[in-house]
């Protein structure tokens, strides 16, 4: 073969194995036959070439030959080492034989999968994983039963919610069971209480346990576990980060604050052992009817590794327990490794083998260089990549993600946002079809007009939809009306709202403005570190001391319940966020949080998110459906359309033991079509 | 000269105090700390059990000089962030990364420079010259965020020729991991010492003693390798020490967009998310490194160049 042509041979091979990887094998084998074949022509060139040219023997190496063919060498091994690695896991056809359909269940629900102790042998039966778990028929084997993600691409200390929540490591809240779970419709489901009551008087709470659920040092989950987390949440040395959650107006758990404050000792928290070890009293100090709802998030830490080992002890392999999904095998702040917990309870066990978590600066761009499975979208570029991309397009998917919706608010204490005419003015000046049309898409957003977005309990934002429309001329009638006049604001932009198009949103509100009111509006990005810190800032005396008079602002839930959404609002009088403090809202919102008439109370938060729009202390503005990326190869039950979520159901919070996905998802057996190695 | 050389590292010690005073200043005087309320506010209680916690309800310059009387002890405190790890061993286990990252770079990209730079001066005013000047002036211009962008774009997403760090140390990783990175990380290196090489090897060629030597008959060869070299070495050693300082303390952009965990990427993470103790190691890390090598510069004049004389003399 003459050498041009080998060379060129070599080159096409190359380019079809990068250009479809899902052909690798035969590429690959293609490139290196046409690599080695032009290695040996070259070198046989060289050696005849250099020795026509110098007459010597040709069993002599000139230093010219040596040098040309060791820079040969060099360049191949680097480029072969530069070339993806053949995955280690055997191809498909090597796989073990699928079971008849009849035999395996189509669906990889936990409960219709066979239990471990049922199912066949191994060698003839369906797969099983190395902790007995069934593998569904189209999974991929056990040893490509490996999920890798970005995380959250920020470094964390913690592994479990209940030890922190904004400090937590990518994979963490996997090592327990919660009180309860959200299922893929955010419905509450039982989790590690299998059921519970409340007394008459609607104040004391009655968690029963489940009594199969075991740490992986043996030990069994039982009350004095969840007593323990609760005391190192409320213990002021803990300085946990989340204490409002379980705080008066939230949790309302009987003297949590107090024992915050350091006013009482932690032994006189209204959480506490009952009858047996697996019977949970919780008392609070106010009817709260959506404690349960509360409790996806009390997940458990083990009384004995936190006494012997702290809070962190989960990022730790050495010192690791679990009740949940996975264990600990490699922690570091740029890799995480877990494995399946063997102890696990049958339907806690997980299909997948292992999950591996790299802190991906760009989760995005290792999404599309193949190196995770999973990924979210926010921004402009990332839109229009997947926009233009037939595949990426069919591995999108939106979602209510955790109901989180952007909005303007003011500084209703300072002037002009004082003036209510001024703020109804600024109300009618933003325009959401066109932000959610040109900016965000409609893949990524929906218009705003409420706080509650579509899908959440109480949300009402069709009916409150003209009370912050957008109309020019009846803001121009009312700026005019309110006797305001100002030549420049500042508005001020929460930094991290810059990854979900706030940028552009903020810029087109305030070009708005200028040109509808004639009001110069200057956007600042703040850190959101410091913007918070300025939002939050306080006066001795707990008056509120911010500087931030306009700003934009997002929030998502924590549970999914109007009081939570709600209180955001509630005011800084109450130790809320922001300075609108309406007596009127507060009450409704006191009176709405204890009721046990689920209708009669959402008629009341009904009532008083309609006041708070109206009082445009908040200029609503887009409700996020952020667009999630999952490889074609990722199955199982929650990636099924849900009710919520149709596409699919898997949502907040994502891959976790807080709503069983952990558990349900899988590797399918085309795995290899797409992934060529495990990072 | 080991008087001059006393005199400099006393120096250090005055240097070091003045920066990590400086930093704790910088760091307390922002707003923010290592925690975060970003959802609901804190009650007073819970937020006083956090300054408590992370000791901001001390002055700043107490917890400056607590850090000092520790940091003479070789304590130099714990992570905020990462669980129960001592900062010099966050440091011990990535600054391996961050090393080989360097000197990869530094192994190309110098010896390329400085021949490209001789070339371009033996060469001066032909196409060969304007070529290099040319590439030289593209490489120190564009940005390396740019040349990140556009490597990443075009190899790694593109035609998948390299890949992100998988998140262990990077001589755990296949050479395509850390090949482009380290490509990247060069260029400006090589642009810088080619435009220095080029004007010192200009300057020297210029001398009298050249001319002399050329006047004498001397080979072509001998002339450069010889007496041009040598004189122009002062110029190289100049712009090598902040190169090899530049090196050892990592570059952030690069370890960021390629995932790979060297002290770059620690130095920018605990800047955003607060971590005090690391933030001042690292500043003093690298006052540390740029001091000391200016002072090997200033001795290695000493040797290259036997009219210069430290710490006295003329």
């Amino acid at each position: 073969m003459p050498r041009a042509l080998s060379v060129q041979f070599a080159l096409w091979a190359s380019l079809l194995t990068m250009a479809y990887p899902g052909r690798a094998i035969a590429g690959k084998a293609l490139t290196q036959s046409a690599i080695a074949l032009n290695l040996l022509k070259l070198t046989s060139n060289i050696i005849m070439e250099d020795n026509e040219m110098t007459h010597k023997p040709e069993t002599t190496l000139s230093r010219r030959q040596m040098l040309k063919l060791l820079s040969i060498g060099a360049g191949g091994a680097l480029l072969a080492a530069c070339a993806p690695a053949t995955p280690a896991a055997p191809a498909a056809t090597e796989a073990p034989a699928a079971p008849a359909a009849t035999e395996a269940p189509a669906a990889p629900k936990p409960t219709e999968a066979p239990k471990p102790t049922e199912a066949p042998a191994a060698t003839a039966g369906p797969m099983k994983n190395s902790v007995g778990k069934v593998l569904p028929e189209d999974a991929a084997p056990p040893e490509l039963q490996v999920y890798v993600t970005a995380g959250s691409g920020s470094p964390g200390q913690f592994m479990d919610i209940s030890a922190s929540v904004y400090n937590r490591a990518p994979l963490a809240d996997m090592y327990g069971v919660p009180l309860t779970r959200i299922n893929k419709d955010f419905e509450l489901v039982p989790g590690a209480a299998k059921e519970w009551k409340v007394s008459e008087d609607g104040l004391t709470w009655t968690f029963t346990l489940r009594d199969d659920i075991v740490w992986s040092d043996d030990t069994p989950l039982t009350a004095d576990d969840f007593v323990a987390t609760f005391r190192y949440m409320a213990d002021p040395k803990s300085a946990y980060d989340f204490t409002w959650y379980y705080s008066k107006g939230s949790g309302n758990i009987k003297n949590f604050d107090e024992v915050v404050a350091g006013k009482i000792p932690v032994e006189e928290l209204g959480v506490r052992k009952g009858a047996n070890d697996y019977e949970l009293i919780i008392e609070t100090s106010e009817v709260t009817p959506y404690l349960p709802r509360l409790f996806m998030f009390a997940m458990p830490l083990q009384a004995k590794a936190l006494a012997a080992h702290g809070p962190a002890y989960n990022s730790n392999p050495a010192t690791c327990v679990s009740c949940g999904p996975f264990i600990v095998k490699e922690f570091s702040p740029t890799r995480i490794e877990i494995v399946a917990n063997p102890k696990a309870a049958d339907d806690i066990k997980p299909f997948l083998e292992r999950i591996i978590a790299v802190p991906f600066p760009d989760a995005f761009q290792a999404y599309q260089a193949g190196q995770v499975d999973f990924t979210s979208i926010g921004n402009a570029a990332q839109v229009d990549a997947v926009l233009n991309d037939p595949q990426l397009s069919a591995q999108a998917t939106p979602d209510v993600g955790d109901f989180r919706t952007d909005y303007f608010f003011f500084d209703v204490t300072k002037p002009p946002f004082d003036n209510l005419k001024f703020r109804q003015a600024l109300s009618h000046l933003l325009d959401r079809d066109s932000i959610v049309k040109f900016i965000t898409k409609p893949l990524l957003a929906r218009p705003a007009y409420s706080f509650l977005a579509p899908g959440f309990p109480a949300a009402n934002g069709e009916a409150l939809k003209e009370i912050q429309r957008y109309d020019p001329e009846l803001a121009k009638q009312l700026y005019a009306e309110s006797g305001v006049k100002v030549d420049k604001l500042l508005l001020q932009m929460r930094g991290d709202l810059e990854g979900y198009f706030g940028k552009e949103i903020t810029q087109a509100y305030a070009d708005s403005i200028k040109q509808n009111l004639g009001i110069e509006v200057e956007v600042k990005s703040v850190p959101q570190k410091d913007y918070m810190a300025d939002l939050l800032k306080r006066t001795p005396d707990g008056k509120p001391d911010t500087t931030i008079d306009f700003g934009y602002i997002s929030y998502g839930m924590d549970y999914l319940d109007p009081s939570n959404m709600l209180t955001v609002m509630k005011g800084s009088d109450l130790g809320g966020r922001h300075t609108w403090n309406n007596k009127e809202y507060q009450d409704l919102l006191a009176k709405a949080g204890p009721m046990t008439d689920i209708e009669e109370r959402t008629k009341l938060y009904q009532q008083a998110e309609k006041l708070m729009v109206e009082e445009c202390a908040f200029i609503f503005c887009i409700h996020r459906t952020p667009v999630n990326l999952w490889k074609p190869y990722i199955k199982g039950a929650p990636m099924e359309p849900g009710k919520i979520n149709t596409n699919r159901g898997v949502a907040w919070p994502n891959v976790n033991a807080m709503n069983n996905s952990a558990s349900e998802i899988y590797i399918a057996n085309n795995v290899l079509e797409y992934r060529k190695n495990i990072p | 000269m080991a008087r001059y050389i006393l005199g400099r590292l006393a120096g250090l010690v005055f240097v070091l105090l003045t920066v990590s005073f400086l930093t704790f200043f910088l760091m307390y005087s922002t707003p923010g700390g290592p925690f975060d309320e970003l959802n609901q506010p804190l009650s007073p209680e819970a937020k006083a059990n956090m300054m408590r916690k992370y000791g901001l309800d001390r002055p700043f310059y107490v917890n400056w000089w607590n850090w000092v009387t520790k940091a003479v002890q070789g304590d130099f405190g714990m992570s905020y962030y990462y669980p129960n790890t001592r900062v010099i061993d966050l440091f011990s286990k990535y600054w391996g990364s961050s090393l080989m990252l360097g000197f990869l770079a530094v192994a190309w990209s110098f010896p390329l420079g400085v021949v490209l730079g001789v070339i371009a001066a033996l060469k001066r005013n032909t196409f060969v010259d304007q070529v290099i000047t040319t590439v030289a002036l593209v490489t120190v211009t564009v940005p390396i965020i740019s040349l990140i962008f556009f490597g990443i774009a075009i190899f790694v997403i593109g035609l998948k020729w390299f890949g992100f760090n998988n998140g262990q140390p990077l001589y755990q990783q296949p050479p395509n991991a850390w090949v482009l990175p380290a490509f990247i990380f060069g260029l400006g290196t090589v642009g810088s010492l080619t435009r220095y090489t080029r004007s010192g090897m200009l300057d020297v060629l210029s001398q009298d003693y050249i001319r002399t030597a050329r006047a004498k008959g001397l080979n072509r060869t001998v002339i450069i390798m010889k007496h041009a070299m040598r004189n122009m070495l002062i110029p190289l050693v100049t712009i090598f020490g902040p190169v090899l300082a530049n090196a050892i303390t990592g570059s952030t952009f690069v370890e960021i967009a390629f995932a790979i965990p060297g002290i770059g990427r620690f130095f920018l993470e605990s800047i955003y998310t607060r971590d005090y103790p690391v933030i001042i190691f690292t500043v003093i890390i690298t006052a540390t490194i740029l001091t000391i090598s200016n002072l090997l510069i200033d001795i290695a004049y000493t040797l290259i160049d036997p009219r210069v004389r430290l710490g006295g003399g003329h």
